[in-house]
């Protein structure tokens, strides 16, 4: 059996048993639907070890790589707020996860040498960290969905809400902030600059602002209304910064 | 005074002015999509382009340059207020602390990106053995160049050292690579590295008499017993045949071209000059790469910036840390 093959199978075991999860979710069996979570993240454990052994480097340099890497990050953000959110948020962090995961199927998955750009430490920093970003602040964004029918009647229960998406956003912020530094460093060596008119850079900038700012928002009165709404405009904003600009742009970040 | 500072410093005016400028860099992003004609790739912070001249297209920019200075007034009196509140209380949180170096951090990255937007240059362009004149760097050549490569033949880094002859007489040697550039003026001057390759330089041809082998390079003329043979250039015949073309030029002043085709075992691989056979041995080859020379003297403030955000992350990181113990401990 080649390495490759066993790459292969491990992602699709793992597909399988996020799909069992989300089963489990639905239909009221929550320390399974725990269990093959963790299961899932072990298969992806496999998916990752032996892609570095082949790739010589991090293996985080392909799509498929960066679409599983945020289908794990989603599923240890769900797993992290397990008790402080519904099942419902639960199944759509899962949902959202297994959405990511099935680039398997959609891309052909050849494992290649990272380019020579790509092999510096930065690069594996800078990557990681706003993937995490990105789960930390979809997990806002879903509490956000799951809030409007609460918001729409001024209900005292989105009070709850309110505060786990600030707190998810303040996590995501600081690895977003931490993914900025390392990829600005990463840029200054790679490209001369740490900022660049590229489409990537540009909606990184946006979202640091957009979600900076948003952590200001519990102190405004005025503006406080608005919370649950540009947390889910937050939501669009990520899938542009991550997809639209990876597959719709003229960006250098391209896959 | 202090009632102007809180004026300006209105959080509630910030909030919105940096959804202002959200708003306009998203349009940003779709105007340069849309018009990647305007905006070429790799295409450095650079201000003074969107004034050369100025466009409707541009529109965003301006509103955005607009939309961050009123920000930017807004940050400076908030952080302002901070620091005031933060004296007089004489009690600072962690929290406190690292919001306001983030907001020091943010306020100094958009000074310094102004400053870079401005005052900042690139130069993309080949350098060879020959060497070309950088600014302040003086003379640059490429001294040596090695390709390594993967198992399966794709490029994995590049090698190269470069001399640099600086206008002050100063000779250096640098090694570069990919992701590490050569560094000058504390960080301010940049010659990166883009990629690198090595190119035909001139014909290697041995005299048949002796086999004695010379090396022409291109426009540099070598003396021979009666004369003197010019390498004029490397060129390629419509089917993707190489040849060189030669002047020979006589003591007595007479000029003739000569061509050789570069293969050793095609039959115009040689050439007569005098009654001497000159046949073909080898192409010669010399390093060049292509490489972004980069001056930005807002680094230096970059720098300030990035440390005192690394301490604001550091800082936020224990806070959150602190808040989650109690969280742990109330659960």
């Amino acid at each position: 059996m080649t390495l490759q093959l066993i790459v292969t199978i491990s992602i699709y075991i793992g597909f399988c048993l996020l799909g069992v999860s989300i089963a489990a979710s639905m239909t009221g069996h929550f320390r399974a639907a725990t269990a093959t979570s963790y299961l899932y993240l072990f298969a992806c454990t496999v998916f990752y070890a032996i892609r570095a052994y082949l790739k010589e480097f991090f293996p985080f340099t392909d799509k498929i790589e960066s679409f599983v890497i945020l289908s794990v990050l989603l599923v240890v953000c769900a797993l992290i707020y397990r008790r402080k959110i519904s099942n419902k948020e639960f199944i759509t962090l899962q949902m959202l996860s297994l959405a990511a995961a099935s680039v398997v199927f959609i891309f052909v998955d050849v494992i290649r040498f990272p380019p020579m750009f790509l092999h510096t430490i930065w690069y594996p920093l800078h990557v990681p960290v706003s993937f995490a970003a990105y789960a930390f602040w979809l997990v806002a964004g879903v509490s956000a969905v799951y809030a409007i029918p609460a918001w729409y009647r001024n209900d005292p229960a989105l009070e709850e809400r309110s505060s786990l998406m600030t707190d998810a956003n303040r996590i995501g912020f600081v690895f977003f902030t931490l993914a900025m530094l390392f990829g600005g460093i990463w840029g200054y060596f790679a490209w001369g600059a740490y900022f660049m008119w590229d489409p990537k850079l540009h909606w990184a900038v946006i979202l640091w602002l957009f979600y900076g700012n948003l952590m200001h928002i519990d102190r405004l009165p005025k503006l406080r209304r608005w919370k649950v709404p540009l947390y889910v405009a937050g939501i669009a904003m990520i899938l542009v910064a991550f997809i639209g600009t990876s597959f719709f742009s003229q960006s250098i970040h391209r896959f | 005074m202090y009632n102007l500072i809180r004026i300006l410093g209105d959080r509630h005016a910030g909030f919105i002015l940096c959804l202002i400028v959200v708003i306009n860099l998203v349009a940003g992003s779709l105007v340069m999509n849309s018009h990647p004609e305007l905006y070429p790739k790799f295409f450095h912070l650079d201000l003074n382009y969107f004034f050369r001249p100025a466009r409707i297209e541009h529109l965003w920019l301006y509103a955005l340059l607009l939309a961050f200075s009123l920000f930017g007034i807004n940050l400076l009196a908030c952080i302002i207020d901070s620091i005031i509140r933060i004296v007089t209380n004489r009690t600072a949180r962690l929290k406190e602390i690292a919001a306001l170096l983030f907001h020091v951090a943010l306020l100094i990255t958009m000074v310094a990106h102004l400053y870079e937007g401005f005052y900042a240059s690139t130069q993309q362009m080949p350098i060879t053995a020959q060497g070309v004149e950088l600014p302040e760097l003086g003379k640059v050549q490429v001294e040596s160049l090695n390709n390594i490569y993967y198992p399966d033949g794709s490029l994995k880094d590049t090698e190269v050292t470069l001399s640099f002859s600086k206008p002050d007489g100063q000779r250096l040697r640098k090694n570069i690579a990919f992701n590490e550039p050569a560094v000058f003026d504390k960080g301010r001057r940049q010659v990166v590295l883009m990629s690198g390759e090595t190119m035909p330089s001139g014909v290697v041809v041995s005299r048949s008499s002796d086999n004695r082998e010379y090396l022409l390079e291109v426009n540099e003329p070598i003396t021979l017993e009666s004369g003197s043979l010019m390498l004029q250039g490397l060129f390629e015949t419509g089917s993707g045949l190489p040849y060189a073309q030669f002047l020979w030029e006589s003591v007595n002043g007479n000029q003739q071209n000569y061509f050789m085709v570069l293969d050793a075992d095609a039959p115009h691989s040689q050439i007569k000059i005098d009654g001497v056979l000159y046949r073909f041995n080898k192409v010669a080859e010399a390093p060049y790469i292509i490489a972004i020379a980069r001056y930005n003297p807002a680094i230096p403030l970059m720098l300030v910036s990035l440390i005192l955000a690394s301490i604001a992350t550091v800082l936020l990181i224990r806070w959150l840390g602190t808040r989650g113990k109690v969280q742990f401990q109330k659960d």
